[in-house]
This record gives structure tokens, sequence and C-alpha cells, in this order.
């Protein structure tokens, strides 16, 4: 076994072990006494295979672990009530709901007896005007988040951020002086602001909408009709930051690095550190973050032409977040969309390389075809089993759609780009980025309202596991026969 | 120059001079044309009045995202400006969206009755006017606001700019008649027992009705008085249980049409210089 063999086994032992914490409820004994019978196998029958699967299965125990360790910490007999007062941390952009601001709190300094070291939800007053970085003196009686859906898990929802408690009106609110670490939020989320001004003063709603969450990221900009047409036509996965947007961006950044006059590799590192910048300028929330590495796994593993290297650095990638995070790979449905499209494009994008090796009439539309149906045959049993839904539209409208997305990026980030810098100069992109936008949310409103647009399913856990386990022995057996039949035919040459 | 260059040539332009013509009909067609559109924008109300580059929006509905989504549909991308905003009182569900319009697109002016409200949506709304420089006035009975290429809105209620500590704010909407033409339509926001406060309307063509078809408005005598042909309701999904089916059996009784934001969507009236009247597209 080589080295990057071995390290990426300890990777996927350590992802296996936190989907099986996470999904079954594995009783701490049971963990022990495996872990207890392994070493005695191990040290009764010493071997060097012995001892590499012995690590193989500490690995894996440590990702059950890990994640019912973070599972116990939410658990409500864990979390004591009461009156939290002090100065706390806005983490996060307030998000404007019907009666009230959602702004998620961190402690600062703590002055009651009673000191929470989880995030809190709170529903701020909408007159309020602060931003994230800001300190506030806070007082507020704390309670849990209550789940009024059985289908949705609300309380896990907001665990996956750290968040454990709600405060639903606060005695004391007052915003205090900015300190260093204020000014230092503010400097970094200023383009941001800016950037989201620009486009809603340029391009009408919905469409700016749209357009934001492209770049940005997230459907709360989009009224609820429209929000629901993207889930109902297969098509959220373009207004959520996934690694998809990402990688397109890299892309663009790629193409105008070339453009530049730079080489190849330097285009590479420069579109790398585009992506870091972009991040930030999105204001880094943990959605964009990781959708970031996700985008670079793809964009590296295309880059490199190996599919194994791509392969290894997205499990690398997603066991990192997981260590930091092992509650992802249940409750974020982000996370599980990008690293299923992400992976679903690794494993297609090679077979498609070998198979239509010469360029032909439509090969782009092929291209665009096959790696469409990859990400659907990936994506698509994990939105059924989430949100119940099964789009009979959804490959087909990804086929008619997804081709717009990079220019409607493109165009409407010149528009915010122009915008800023001579403003009444931005009409014609944004006249061009209309069009595509309008494009896009004209297809979603025809196809979301018909009749049958979104079937209601219910996927078992046993059929949605089977359905993946067969899914990647699919691709593992195609790509011997490729791997061989590519060898026969660079044997004959 | 080859032969296939000039036939390029040749096509370009045509196909250039046709675009120019055919947007240039478009617009001198867009300009003269004036819609009424009331926007289904869920428990609250919004009507545009638009007339080529000159709108007029008469209150803001409830949820911001859902104003300025249908604003979108209904006014071309380039045009940002919204020359006058009405808000006939200053309830959450008539003035919820107005703060992000305001920042959204230029507003010129914003016009009301003076009445003034304790609540956040409103100190966000007056917030919102300061910093984006909007122009407030006070309107009341007898204010006129005349459309550049016809048509004309006339204050008929209340008699008085309100005292900004007013506190029954559906007592004080404002009642706004718009006429093109030969026809004309009367806004009443959320106006209760409205036999009483405007007592001296005549017959008019088609009826906001008032207060999403509370059952405290829009009453028989009223309805007898005013004798419309059509009624729109705007209403969405609320707990008040509007409309009040004792309103849509009065409505049916003197066989007027009912059209509902809820049910039809966005409901838009076309006027036309030509015709000379509104009549209705969808």
């Amino acid at each position: 076994m080589r080295k990057d063999q071995f390290f990426f086994f300890l990777c996927i032992s350590f992802i296996l072990g936190v989907f099986v914490g996470s999904f079954f409820l594995v009783p701490w004994f049971a963990i022990l006494l495996c872990f207890a019978l392994w070493i005695t196998l191990t040290l009764s029958f010493p071997s060097r295979l012995m001892f590499v699967f012995f690590i193989f299965l500490g690995v894996f125990f440590f990702g059950i672990f890990s994640v019912r360790a973070s599972l116990d910490e939410f658990r409500e007999v864990h979390l004591p009530l009461g009156t939290v007062s002090g100065s706390m941390r806005v983490v996060s952009d307030p998000e404007m709901k019907n009666f009230f601001e959602e702004v998620i709190l961190s402690t600062d300094v703590c002055t009651s007896s009673f000191c929470p070291n989880k995030k809190i939800l709170w529903h701020a007053p909408i007159t309020l005007d602060i931003s994230r970085g800001a300190r506030i003196d806070f007082s507020c009686l704390l309670s849990l988040p209550k789940n009024f859906d059985d289908a949705f898990d609300y309380r896990m929802f907001l665990a996956k951020e750290n968040i454990a408690y709600v405060c639903e009106k606060a005695t004391v609110f007052t915003p205090l002086l900015p300190d260093h670490i204020s000014k230092l939020y503010t400097l970094l989320f200023t383009p941001k602001k800016f950037f989201e001004r620009a486009l809603e003063r340029s391009i009408p709603a919905p469409e700016s909408g749209l357009a934001l969450g492209l770049l940005v990221g997230g459907d709360h900009r989009l009224p609820e009709a429209l929000s629901q047409a993207f889930v109902t036509t297969g098509l959220t996965h373009i207004v959520a930051i996934s690694g998809y947007n990402i990688a397109l961006i890299a892309q663009g950044f790629i193409i105008f690095g070339l453009f530049l006059g730079l080489w190849r590799k330097q285009a590479l590192w420069f579109a790398l550190v585009s992506i870091v910048l972009f991040v930030f300028l999105v204001g880094a929330p943990a959605s964009a973050v990781r959708a970031g590495i996700m985008g670079s796994c793809v964009f590296l593993g295309l880059f490199s032409g190996r599919l194994s290297s791509g392969i290894h650095i997205l499990t690398l990638a997603s066991a990192t977040m997981l260590l930091f995070n092992p509650l992802l790979l249940r409750f974020d449905i982000g996370f599980q969309l990008s690293f299923l499209a992400t992976l679903s494009i690794i494993l297609s994008a090679p077979f498609i390389r070998v198979y239509f090796p010469k360029p032909f009439f439509g090969k782009g539309l092929l291209e665009i075809f096959l790696l469409t149906l990859s990400v659907e045959l990936f994506v698509g049993p994990i939105i059924a089993y989430q949100f119940h839904i099964f789009s009979p539209f959804a490959l087909m409208m990804n086929m008619l759609v997804l081709p717009f997305v990079p220019y409607a990026m493109m165009t409407s980030f010149a528009t915010a780009l122009s915008f800023l810098i001579l403003p009444g100069l931005h009409i014609l992109p944004a006249g061009i980025a209309y069009l595509f936008l309008r494009m896009i949310t004209f297809s979603v409103e025809q196809v979301g309202k018909r009749e049958g647009a979104s079937q209601v399913v219910t996927l078992p856990l046993s059929i949605f596991v089977l359905w993946y386990v067969l899914l990647c022995l699919l691709f593992f057996f195609l790509r011997k026969y490729i791997f061989r039949s590519y060898v026969k035919k660079t044997d004959i040459q | 120059m080859s032969k296939r260059q000039i036939y390029s040539s040749f096509i370009f332009l045509i196909l250039l001079s046709s675009t120019i013509t055919l947007s240039l009909f478009w617009f001198h067609r867009y300009e003269s044309i004036t819609t009424v559109t009331f926007l289904s924008v869920g428990e609250g109300d919004a009507i545009l009045i638009s007339q080529g580059s000159n709108q007029i929006l008469i209150d803001g509905g409830r949820r911001s995202k859902d104003l300025l989504s249908h604003l979108g549909r209904h006014i071309p991308f380039w045009d940002r400006t919204i020359e006058t905003v009405i808000a006939t009182h200053p309830d959450a569900d008539h003035i919820g969206g107005l703060p992000d319009l305001a920042r959204t697109y230029t507003v010129n002016q914003f016009l009301f009755t003076g009445a003034e409200s304790e609540t956040d949506i409103f100190s966000l709304l007056r917030k919102s006017l300061e910093e984006n420089h909007v122009t407030k006035d006070r309107i009341f009975e007898g204010s006129l606001i005349n459309l550049p290429r016809g048509g004309t809105m006339e204050v008929l209620f209340p008699d008085t700019p309100l005292p900004p500590e007013t506190k029954e704010s559906n007592k004080g909407s404002l009642v706004i008649r718009f006429t093109y033409g030969e026809t004309m339509m009367l806004f009443t926001g959320d106006l209760p027992s409205e036999e009483m406060f405007i007592p001296n309307t005549g017959p008019i063509d088609i009826l906001k009705v008032s207060h999403h078809g509370s059952r405290y408005s829009t009453s028989s005598v009223f309805l007898g008085q005013i004798t419309p042909k059509e009624a729109i309701i705007s209403v969405g999904k609320n707990s008040y249980r509007h409309p009040s089916p004792d309103v849509l059996k009065r409505l049916e009784e003197k066989h007027i049409v009912i059209r509902r934001t809820d049910q039809d969507g966005d409901i838009q009236y076309i006027c036309t210089e030509v015709s000379h009247q509104c009549v209705f597209v969808k």
C-alpha cells in the first residue's frame, strides 16, 4: 500500500465512522467492546496487515466517537437554561424576517452566573442598526430552539453552526462603541455590502436576488414562490453557494489570468488566491468557506488530470471539515450537496475525456448532458431523502439552465463592478445580466408551476445507502474497465 | 472586400436597422400606454400606476421581497426611479415594503396624510426616507396629481392633513379617485364605513375594495352609491378571514365582477389614448 493510499483510506475510515455515528445510535459500551476485541485480536495475531487494519479501525471508531460527543453536547440535558448578561459579539449578517431580524451572537464578556459556551440566535428588533462584528450590551432569558415540523430537525440544523439557544425577547440590547475587532470586521465585510447594494440598485428584483444568490449564496432574497420553484425544479443548488459556483468562478479567474499573460501554472495559483479573496468578499460564512474548499478540490482534481488525485484531495478536505465539525455530514444539506456534486464531477470527467477525446460538433452539449446526468445521479437521492421531493424535470432543467449560469454570474459581477466604478455605465452589463437571469427565472417559474413538477417521496435510509454503494461500485468497475481498454489501446499503438 | 463580407455586412445592417425600428416603435407605444396594476403582495395593498417612465405607487404591501419582485415584473430593468410613492395610512401591511423600496429605487416624493405610527416599521420607513433624501408631503381632500400623458388622481379623503399622533389609522386612510378618459377607479385604502366618510362620491367603474374585504367596509349602501362594475380585492393568506363572505355576497348581489389578487395574481388594466378608457387585461 502506497503512502497516499494509506492516507486516503485513513480519511475514508474517519468519514465512515462519522457516517455510522451520525445515522445509527451506537451505544458507548458497544464502541468500547468492539475496540477492545480488535486490540485483543491484533495482539494475539500480530502482523503488518492486522496493524494497518487496527489503525483504520481506530480512526473509524474515532469518527463515531467524535460525532457522538458533538451530538451529546446538544442534548437537552446538557444545555442548562437561564438569563445571560454581558457583552455579545454579532457573528452573522442580520437576516430580515417578517417581524424581526435574525442575528447570531457569541459571548464576548459574560457578567451573569449563567454563561453559555454555544452561540445564540437572537430575534432582534428590525429598527436596530447593527452589522457583523458589532458589540452589544445584552441580557436575555434563553430558550432552546423548537422543532415545529417532524420532517425538519431545526435544532440540529442550528447545532451544526454551534447554535444551541434562542433569545426571542432581549431585555437589554444597547450597541457598544466599536473595538478593534469590530473595526476589522467592518473593513473585511464592507466590500460585500457595497457589492450587494450595487446589484440591488442596478438589476430589478427578483433577478437581483438570483444574481446575489449565484455570487454570494443564499436564496433568502428570493420571494417564497420563486425559492420554492427552484426546489421543485431541482435547481436549488445554484442559489446556495456551492462547490459548483466556486469552480465556475475559479474557471473565470483562470481565463482572466491567461488573458493577462500568466502561464498556466501561474494562472492556477492566481485562481486559487482569487477564490480565497472571493470567499472573503461574500462575508466568509461557513457555507462559503466549505464551498470554497470543495470548489478548489474540483478544480485541482480536474487540473491535475488524474482521477485519483482529485478524489484524494476531496476526501482529505471533507475529512478535515468533519474533524472540525462532525455534525455537517448529517445535518448540513449544503455540505452533502457540495460533496456529492464535487465527487460526481471528479468521477465522471475522466470518463468523458477518455471516451470523447476528439472535438466534434455538439461535443460541448454532450459533455454538459453527461456531467449533469452524473451530478443528478449523485444529488437526486439526497434531495429526495432530505426534502422528500423528487423532481422529474430536474435533469432537463439542469441541462437547460446550467449553461447560462456562468454568463449570468460573469455579467452580474461586471454590473456590480461598473456600478461601483462608473455608475451609469452599468446599464449595458446590467441589460445583458438581466437577460440571462430572466431566462433562468422564467424557465424555473414556468416549469415550477406545472402539475407534477415535483413528487412527494419518502426514501428509507437503507435504499439511500444502497444507492450510493452501488454507484461507487459502478464507478470503481468502470474505471478498471476503462483503464484496461486504455492500456490495450496504447499497447497496440 | 469579398462577396461574402459584403453579404454579411448587408445582413448585419438590415438586422440592426430592424432592431432599432422595433425598439423605437416599442418605446413610443410604451411611453403612451398607462397601466394600473394591483400587485399580488399577500395580505396588503400595493397598486402601481405606470405611464412610460413615470410611476406612482400607492402603498407597499407587507414584505419588501414581495413588493420588489412584483414591481420588477412591471417596470423595465433600466428604469430605477419611482416618481411618487403614496402611503394611504401607516399600517404594516401598507408600508412594510417601502423602506427597502426607497433603498433600491430612487423615490422622488413620498405623499401621506400626515398620520404617523409608533411601530418599528414606521420608524424604519422614516429613517429610510431621510437617508435616501426623499421629499415628504402631506396630501388631503382636493390634492391633485396629473399624469403627463393623461389621467388625474384626486384625493377625496381626509378633509385636512392629519396630526402625527392620529391613533386610529384605518379611519384616516387616504381615498383617491383615478380618472383616465371615461374610466374612474376608486382606491379606498383600509377605510371602514366609507358611506359616512365620503358620502358625496358619485358613480365609478372599478373599486379597490377597502381593507382587504373586511366586513366593516363595502356596505350595500356604499355599493349602491358608487355602483361599480368591477371590484378588486387585494388579499392574501391571513388570520382575519379576509375577504369576508358578507362582502363577497354584497358584491355578488349587485352583479359586480370580483377579482382577487390571491387567486388571480397581479391584476392589470391598460388605459390607452385611442380607446380613452381602461380595460382589464390580466
